[in-house]
This record gives C-alpha cells, structure tokens and sequence, in this order.
C-alpha cells in the first residue's frame, strides 16, 4: 500500500507569498524554514 | 533518486528525497525501501524529480523581487528576556526609536520593487514603543501600497505589555497579523520572560493576549513560545495555552553556543518524547472536531496546496525577498543581522541601495555541503543562515544541533498530516 500525503510540484503558478518569520522572531537563533499559508 | 524512511506514531513513511514529497507506505513497502528498493507501487506515484541544473538556476539566475520587510522600529525594550537574541532590544548598540521619516523612506523602498506583493512587518525591541511610527506606517503603506496596485500584509510581534484595547483596534483595523511573545504557564513565562527590573510578567500580558483571542478566533495571530534547556517541558506549555483558549501556537527552541539556557545534545531524547506528546494531543483535539482543534506553527504542512519545490528551496528570502531595517535606515540581511556590520547592504536613505546579498542567494540547499546528503533538505530549504552565522561565524556553516531538532519536527510534523487525513 502506498499513500500519497504531499506531493510537491517543481514550480507554481501561486506559491505562497513572502517569507516566513513567525518562528525565528524573539528569542535567540532557530533554524526554520516552515512555510505559512495565507490566512 | 533517494527515499528516506522512517517510522513513527505506530504508521510507516518514506520520503522522496529530491522533492519532500511524502508517503504513507505499508510494512512489506517500507521494509524493501529500508533494503534500498523502491517498489513499483512507490515509483508510479513518485513526482518529476527536477535535475540540479535546472533548480539551481532557478534559483541564483530568475529575477527575485524584494517583497517582505522587517522594520527594526526600536532598538529598545520594556522586558530583558535573558535568552533575546537582540540583547534585551538594542543588538548591542545604542537605544533608539525609528522616526516616522525613516520608515516612510523604507516603505517607499519597498513599494519600488516590481513584487505584486508587499509584506511589512514590526519588530524590535518592542514595537509598540514605537506607536506612532507604527501608526503613521501602516496608513503610509496601505495609500502607497493601493497607488501601485499592491497587495499589502502587516505583521507586529510584541511581548504584550504595551498591547491596550486602542492600539489594538487599530491593528484590527489594517489587519495586522500579530505575533504574541508567551511561553507558556506563568512559572514557565517568568522564568525568562521578566522586565527591566526582573519582576515576572505573565501577569501583566495575559489580559491583552486574552482579548486577542477573544477578537479574532484563532485567526491573524500566533502565541508565540521559546523552550529553553531550563524549560524542555514545551507540550504542556502547549496544552496549557490551548486551555486558556488560544488556538495557534507556535514554539520555538533556543539554540546557540555556549548559554546556559540553549538546548543541549543531551536534551534530544526529551525533546523528541515532548514532540510525541505534542503530536498525540494535537491529533486528539483535531479528532474532538473543528471547535476543540488548535493549530501548531510547524505541523501546518498544507498537504491540499503545498508549497512548490522550488519555493521550499528558496529558503526564508534573507537578503534577497526579504530585508530588515534598523532605527537609523540601515538595511541588514533579516532581523536577526541587524547590526552584523559586514552584512550592512546600505541605508533606505540612499539613492542606490544593494539589491540583494549575493551571499545569500547562493547559500541555499543545493550548494550547502551539509545539506547535500540530507533528506529533509528539499523541506527545510537548507536552513536559518543567522542561526549558521552565530554558531560557526558563518552562514555557510552548520549548526548540527538545529539541524537534528528540525529533522525530528519534520519527522513529526508529516505523521501529523498522515494522521489527519484519517479524520477528513
């Protein structure tokens, strides 16, 4: 059995916008890269 | 073509390496995988692979347009949280406050990029020290951003004790995303997060943070909390927050050499059994239904409509998209190099200012040797560059201990998703 969860495209026409800071605001250095979804 | 398989909440995952792509894969699939095969089942569904050449490409040779900024408004700060990596607001500088003709220079340099899309964000120190300039700003930007027939998103991250009703009908008003410094209970919260003459504060942001939630639902903002080495115990932090009613999270380790609160090797079993907790309440939660579900910063993957490959290759933007300005006009790399001298690219007084940092558009995923062999590297982008910078003196360098930490999230954060998709 295989399930496909994520599958990622090369490119998009609409990928998401912006970057990302939520997580590496306020306290010392975090390594994240986590991408945030438009609200 | 490289798979990497792992198993984790009682189910069996592979990863397709080169995209992040994800599979949830039975017993007999995941165990030829772990012999180095890749079943016929698992290579029908595999997505095009893109070749080095091509991404590297698009990554170091496409046009990409500065649309996020971070305005430094003050280099000052009405707490002392021991572990801010802006040393308690000033980054090691003198105090200072951004004037309004400052910002307003900034905002001009962002709207003469050719990006469809602007994103400015507050920060500090405290922001909201600097009302008024926040104020002026965000009127300033949403005019200019409406005559260049842009798209304008406003983000402020403040630790609470300025937040008043006022302030945040006005923030309501230009939908200000809002970052909210707490972390956790109040014996965890004051442990750290204590003002200028030491005193706890939990007490004194709960109300503001509170009303927050009470106005927007879970929506347009995030609590945002830091576990320590002194504070590992981050998932009850996490239930405690969603008790009090707020409903997205994020949390946050902190690394870095040498202090006595950043997380540790040692530290790596506990985090790992507090991510399992995590996991299981949130999964627990999202099972009771819609209302009694909260949402966690890194386990929102967006399996429906992810981001693209070679937007996740892309990185957080640094000196490219993204740029942070200090009280003065001084533009830096990101927030977290503000005031990193070499990294200064200009002042948004000048008539030409440095577009990018040619640094930081090739240190990306494809040419970090640490990254080359590593499976998360098509989802974590190749990492935080201020983190490399402040650990090796280098954003060429590796932090092997954030990597570790983002590598167990990840493992984490794609099981939550496999699981969900049960619930839906």
């Amino acid at each position: 059995m295989v399930r496909v969860i994520i599958k990622n495209e090369l490119q998009k026409e609409e990928d998401f916008k912006g970057a990302c800071q939520t997580a590496c605001k306020t306290s010392a250095t975090v390594s994240n890269v986590t991408f945030e979804p438009e609200q | 073509m490289s798979l990497y398989s792992f198993s984790l909440l009682g189910r069996f995952f592979v990863v397709h390496e080169e995209t992040g792509s994800f599979f949830e894969v039975d017993q007999p699939v995941f165990e030829k995988v772990q012999q180095g095969q890749c079943p016929d089942e698992l290579t029908a569904v595999l997505p095009e692979q893109p070749t080095l050449e091509w991404l590297r490409n698009q990554l170091e040779q496409r046009p990409r347009q500065l649309s996020a900024l971070c305005l430094n408004v003050t280099h000052t700060c009405n707490m002392a949280c021991k572990y801010c990596f802006a040393q308690q607001g000033n980054y090691g500088g003198q105090q200072a406050v951004m004037d309004f003709a400052v910002a307003k220079d900034a905002v001009d340099l962002l709207m003469k990029s050719s990006s469809s899309w602007a994103d400015i964000d507050f920060f500090g120190g405290e922001p909201l020290i600097a009302w008024d300039t926040v104020k002026q700003t965000l009127a300033y930007a949403t005019e200019r951003a409406a005559s260049k027939n842009k798209k304008v998103r406003f983000s402020l991250t403040t630790n609470g004790l300025l937040l008043t009703p006022d302030k945040l009908d006005v923030l309501d008003c230009y939908n200000v995303n809002l970052t909210l410094s707490l972390d956790g209970p109040k014996v965890v919260h004051d442990k750290f997060r204590v003002d200028r003459a030491g005193n706890g504060t939990f007490d004194k942001v709960m109300e503001a943070f509170k009303e927050v939630e009470r106005r927007r639902q879970g929506k347009n903002y995030y609590v945002r909390g830091t576990f320590t080495h002194d504070t590992l115990n981050f998932s009850e932090s996490v239930a405690f927050l969603v008790d009090q009613g707020f409903k997205t999270i994020s949390m946050e380790p902190v690394t870095g050499e040498g202090l006595p609160w950043s997380i540790k090797w040692t530290d790596l079993p506990i985090i790992e059994q507090e991510y399992e907790r995590l996991a299981n309440l949130y999964l627990m939660r999202a099972k009771e239904g819609n209302d009694k579900r909260f949402y966690f910063y890194h386990f929102e993957l967006n399996p429906m409509n992810p981001p693209s490959v070679l937007r996740r290759f892309t990185g957080c933007g640094a000196g490219v998209e993204y740029l942070a300005v200090d009280p003065n006009g001084d533009i830096f790399p990101c927030h977290q190099f503000d005031n990193v001298l070499p990294y200064k690219m200009g002042n948004v007084g000048q008539a030409t200012v440095k577009p990018q940092q040619p640094d930081f558009v090739k240190a990306h995923a494809l040419n970090k040797k640490h990254c080359q062999e590593c499976w998360a590297r098509a989802l974590c982008g190749g990492g935080c560059h201020a983190d490399s910078f402040f650990t090796t003196g280098n954003i060429w360098g590796q932090n092997q201990l954030s990597c570790e930490i983002v590598r167990m999230r990840l493992r984490y954060a794609l099981a939550v998703n496999a699981v969900l998709q049960d619930f839906s």
